[in-house]
């Protein structure tokens, strides 16, 4: 527990120390949302679907390019190796990323919903945001999962290149800054493959917003998905070995 | 020292998140809907479930949402609402609006739980989305919308300086229909005129393909049609609903039943109809006794007036009556719409009157509920509203009186609930008489700047907008001297003098204001301020010389003043920039 | 050097382990002293590391027996006696020697105290420096800081110096000296013979995953006995390759470089095919000449054993 706790304090240290790469994932979804969930949306009736979507796109940046480029450039520096030659308790050094992940992730949260809640009129019960916020927390496990694929498998410097095009693929795929109603048919049915689209829509349905599939699909997707992304870090895991 | 970090980190997360989610705004509810809350039950109430009526009977809401009617939910633990003497009727659905503005608030006070636009700004359509499929406590009404609509270049619906996504051509079609259901159009609204002096209209081979591409996408197709002619080529290709009836010819037997076998529904508009055919429908309906408290000086203006442009009075609304007492008869869906805010008509109050002039048609007054709850809900395939059955949504209307015996009876509310929520009805406040004013003579310049009835001259100007303007004002003799200085900062500046008071006045006996200005030459404006006024208040130019001239402006001109709610009255320079000093007196009210 | 009954703490027997179709261990025998530095010594590749990250459990050998302190290697139990520097292992730029070290410290039950640690390993002035910007050899001497953290009875030091300047080296083989001199056991991989000569008690060459000499740096030297001749000569390497004693011969420029069993008899035929020869030195043979000499000779047989064992 020692172990882990220190290892956390180190990887939030690590993270603070290196702001400069983390402040626009944090940054980058708050001013999207200020722009176009309560600036431009004219009515403001956008805010609060847009405070569904964008929660689940500001949680990406910290899992994604915490875990993928992270962990990317750790390992290639043999400093996975050596963690593992020294009796560091095995998941502490993922737990203690995943932890700091969640730590960003509501740090890149609370400020979106301070602009729904206060400048873009969105109202919800208390319950209702305590759960929007868990949901987008927990929105973070199959980022998390799909960054450290990436950080298994890539060198740093392709993790970097990786993790851009996973992040906005999965947001605009995903419907998370506009919804995919208004892309082409291809890229709707696209979408149905994305683990950020199906969040998405679950967040939509926490405050009271219709997806295009019931909380229950969207959640068996989700649930699949995360299991077979479960296989895929596995798998990049043993083979990074 | 890590540890340490660990520590502090969560530790201040936790506290700023906790803060943060508990100082988040939740819905303002009154205490008294808190209390209620959605869940309840009804005891012995006749109940007209949008089919049919059922003696006493019980309702029993959980959450929103009906869970049980008959002898059933007499256990029920939640508060229970005796309801002798009472008719509970579905939320009213208005199958014809346009929904600006504060439509939403407006309708709901009068019954109107669901609004199916026919043409409003595709902005407002996410967020509505959004909150009509949930039970939250809400007190407007639920907004279906086709979004745009369909027309061809100055085309009608070009005519109201609103931006329109015209389109010319068939191959437009598709492109179009996509575009309005990425903006989340519930359905596709068209105008198609066959033949029409006053605009353009899209190509039949138009209306066609976007009715094509309309089902090729799951959604209804609807046409504004202006006559029969027109009604028969959308019929023959394939439209789902026409969002008025025509009036210039009547209904043949091959229309009728052509519509029947292709399952046509009609939304006739007897209202609108009405209205652009000079009748006095709207006016009455301002003064009925049921609606008058809850109608403001702006509906009731809004009620009296006309739509302009039509034929000759009287015979169109009297063909369109017949035409929708034809279809209904002969089995074709009629659904209650008012076309509202269009001259003559208002949010919510107007579906009474279009249901007055459904049994004017010659429906009895159960067909005319129908009309305006399940057949509604039915046509556009709305699964959890317009019925009074287990599973739906509880917006439903109580009645003081049974609408069997008088249509007239919708208007007698006892209490409306959406998703099992009282809604809290606003009562106009200008409908509460105010007193006449003391005396009309608006200034006495010579004796102070005092006038009737605690009114007070002051200076006024944008500066308590956050303009830029400046005034100052003195008294000479009888001569109120004014030195404005008008910059540009606000979108509209003004500075000037006005005359006010917190207690609004009845001054509806007058119908002109007169003065005597002279000054810097220009154009000026008079402004006038009533009690239920949340806009820009309205306003008349007139132009300001050197010598002195005695200015009269007729009260009607003032578009939205309530008349037995005035507040105030300002005569200023502006919007052109500049320094204007000029003089003012005798300013007052003549018949 | 006392020589006691303790056990070996790292013993192998017919350890093999290959990289795909890559044998990097060739059915290895290999027991390391239970005192004292141990040098692996081998050219790249030679499989040095891969020995070592079999050791560490880092590594699960294709077959063979390796126990090491007389457990399996990898356990949590084991990784807590054994101290390890890896060979291109660098850590996170961002934090301080300090804080690297006081993470570590969580992971050992009965580290050593982190301001001794510090003051130990003379890291006192750049103990609160961010890691990136530590020179070289400072960096290495956070590393070894880190490998002797948790008291462990076996350290591995994999290439502890490379690339480092001499001064820096010389540093850290003062603090290897030091550890030893506790009595913790060292095993060190290099391919630098003066680093191996100058540390080693014991070394041990290892050549295409074999052990081929094993022995003090005496008794290494000792494999080729005779004499170095290096003279600036015309002479072909052929030529001088059928010189009588001649074992080996090379060329480095104008130099010739010949090692023989019998000097006194090659340089006189020598002198002799080249009169005009100048510039003679005659050596003892140096580590450097006994690892070429060993891992050129069983190159031949070794590849004809491969090829046999393969066929």
């Amino acid at each position: 527990m020692n172990a882990f706790i220190n290892e956390t304090g180190a990887e939030l240290l690590k993270a603070m120390r290196a702001i400069e790469f983390l402040l626009p994932t944090l940054v980058m979804p708050m001013s999207f949302y200020a722009l176009f969930g309560v600036m431009l949306s004219g009515a403001g009736k956008n805010a609060i679907y847009l405070l569904a979507t964008y929660g689940v796109f500001a949680v990406m940046g910290p899992s994604i390019f915490g875990f993928g480029v992270g962990v990317a450039n750790e390992r290639d520096r043999g400093w996975l190796q050596l963690k593992r030659a020294v009796p560091a308790p095995p998941l502490a050094y993922i737990g203690a990323k995943l932890l700091t992940t969640l730590f960003f992730a509501a740090t890149a949260l609370l400020p979106i919903y301070l602009i729904a809640g206060f400048f873009g009129g969105v109202e919800l019960a208390r319950g209702t945001w305590v759960s929007l916020f868990l949901m987008h927390l927990l929105s973070v496990i199959p980022f998390v999962l799909l960054g450290l694929t990436l950080g298994f498998t890539l060198s740093s410097g392709g993790a970097v290149a990786f993790s851009n095009i996973v992040f906005l693929g999965l947001s605009i795929l995903g419907g998370l800054w506009f919804p995919v109603t208004i892309f082409p048919v291809v890229m709707q049915k696209i979408a149905i493959f994305m683990p950020s689209y199906h969040l998405g829509e679950l967040a939509l349905s926490i405050v009271n917003a219709p997806g295009e599939h019931t909380p229950s699909t969207n959640l068996m997707a989700i649930t699949v998905m995360t299991l077979l992304l479960t296989g895929l870090t596995l798998f990049a895991w043993l083979r990074q070995r | 020292m890590l540890n340490r970090i660990f520590w502090i980190s969560f530790a201040v997360l936790t506290l700023v998140a906790t803060s943060v989610l508990v100082s988040l705004p939740t819905p303002k509810q009154s205490a008294h809907e808190i209390k209620n809350g959605n869940s309840f039950l009804i005891n012995n109430v006749t109940l007209f479930d949008g089919n049919s009526f059922h003696g006493k009977t019980s309702i029993t809401v959980d959450n929103g949402v009906i869970t049980g009617i008959g002898k059933s939910g007499a256990n029920h633990s939640a508060t229970i609402i005796d309801g002798a003497g009472k008719t509970v009727i579905p939320g009213i659905i208005d199958a014809h609006t346009h929904s600006y503005g504060s439509a939403l608030q407006e309708a709901i006070n009068f019954g109107v739980t669901t609004h199916l636009d026919m043409f409003t700004a595709a902005s407002l359509l996410t967020g509505e989305k959004a909150s009509r499929d949930s039970t939250a406590y809400k007190s407007q009404t639920d907004l279906f919308s086709s979004g745009m609509l369909a027309t061809a270049p100055g085309g009608h619906g070009t005519q109201f300086g609103v931006p329109v996504e015209t389109l010319a051509n068939p191959e437009h079609a598709a492109d179009w229909v996509s575009k309005r259901i990425t903006e989340g159009s519930d359905y596709i609204k068209l105008v198609y005129f066959k033949e029409n002096s006053h605009f353009d209209s899209i190509s039949r081979a138009t209306a066609a393909a976007l009715i094509k591409e309309a089902h090729k996408h799951g959604l209804l197709a609807l046409a504004h049609i202006s006559s029969f002619a027109g009604a028969q080529d959308m019929l023959d290709e394939g439209i789902d609903g026409l969002v008025h009836t025509f009036e210039d010819k009547a209904v043949t037997p091959e229309f009728l039943e052509q519509a029947k076998q292709q399952g046509l529904f009609v939304i006739p508009t007897l209202s609108v109809i009405a209205s652009a055919n000079k009748s006095s429908l709207g006016a009455k309906l301002a003064e009925d006794p049921d609606l008058s408290p809850y109608l403001t000086e702006r509906q009731k203006q809004a009620l009296a007036s006309t739509l302009d442009n039509h034929q000759a009075p009287g015979v169109g609304y009297k063909l369109a009556l017949e035409n929708t007492k034809a279809m209904h008869d002969y089995g074709i869906p009629i659904l209650a719409g008012t076309d509202a805010p269009n001259p003559g008509t208002v949010y919510g109050a107007s579906i009474h009157q279009e249901l007055s002039s459904l049994v004017e048609a010659g429906f009895n007054p159960i067909d005319a509920l129908r009309a305006s709850t399940s057949v509604s809900a039915d046509a556009f395939k709305l699964k959890d509203r317009g019925h009074i059955a287990v599973g739906k949504r509880a917006d439903f209307v109580v009645l003081n009186k049974d609408p069997r015996e008088s249509i007239k009876a919708t208007r007698s509310i006892h209490q409306i609930f959406k998703n099992g929520y009282v809604v809290k009805r606003v009562k106009s406040d200008n409908a509460r008489a105010n007193k006449l004013i003391d005396s009309p003579e608006l200034s006495q310049f010579n004796n102070g700047l005092d006038g009737p009835s605690g009114f007070a001259w002051s200076a006024t100007d944008d500066s308590m907008s956050n303009g830029n303007s400046s005034t100052q004002i003195e008294r000479q003799g009888d001569n109120l001297k004014i030195t404005a200085k008008v910059e540009s900062g606000f979108m509209f500046p003004w500075a000037g003098a006005g005359v006010f008071s917190p207690l609004a006045v009845d001054i509806s006996e007058f119908t002109k204001i007169e003065f005597s200005i002279m000054g810097t030459p220009g154009i000026y404006r008079a402004m006038v301020f009533s009690s239920d006024q949340t806009d820009v208040p309205p306003m008349q130019t007139f132009t300001v010389q050197q010598t002195e001239q005695t200015v009269q402006l007729a009260l009607s001109e003032f578009t939205g003043l309530s008349t037995k709610a005035f507040t105030g009255l300002a005569i200023v320079a502006g919007p052109e920039p500049g320094e204007f000093v000029y003089k003012l007196k005798n300013v007052k009210l003549v018949d | 050097m006392t020589i006691t009954n303790q056990p070996s703490p790292l013993v192998a027997e017919k350890l093999s382990h290959y990289f795909g179709k890559k044998r990097a261990l060739n059915s290895i025998n290999i027991a390391i002293p239970s005192t004292g530095i141990t040098a692996l010594l081998g050219a790249n590749g030679a499989g040095k590391t891969t020995l070592i990250n079999c050791a560490l459990g880092l590594l699960k050998p294709s077959s063979g027996d390796l126990r090491v302190l007389q457990g399996k290697a990898g356990t949590q139990a084991i990784k807590q006696q054994i101290g390890v520097m890896l060979q291109d292992a660098d850590l996170p730029d961002l934090l301080t020697a300090r804080e690297h070290i006081t993470l570590f410290s969580t992971y050992y039950s009965n580290p050593i105290n982190i301001d001794e640690l510090i003051k130990q390993c003379d890291l006192i002035e750049f103990a609160d420096t961010r890691y990136r910007k530590l020179s070289g050899g400072q960096k290495r001497r956070v590393q070894f800081a880190l490998a002797i953290l948790g008291r462990p009875k076996l350290v591995f030091l994999d290439e502890p110096t490379t690339g480092l300047d001499i001064d820096a080296r010389r540093v850290l083989w003062n603090t290897i000296r030091e550890l030893s001199s506790t009595g913790t056991t060292i095993v060190l991989t290099t391919h630098y013979l003066e680093e191996a000569d100058a540390l080693a008690d014991r070394i041990m060459v290892i050549d295409r995953g074999q052990l081929i000499a094993d022995g003090s740096a005496n008794e290494i030297r000792k494999v080729v006995s005779g004499a170095v001749i290096r003279c600036e000569s015309n002479l072909s390497i052929s030529t001088a390759e059928q010189l009588s004693g001649v074992r080996s011969a090379n060329r480095s420029g104008r130099y010739l470089e010949v090692v023989t069993n019998n000097g006194t008899e090659t340089l006189k035929e020598l002198l002799s095919k080249d009169p005009k020869l100048s510039d003679l030195t005659v050596q003892k043979p140096t580590l450097e000449n006994a690892f070429t000499q060993l891992i050129n000779t069983p190159k031949k047989q070794s590849t004809r054993s491969n090829q046999g064992e393969l066929a």
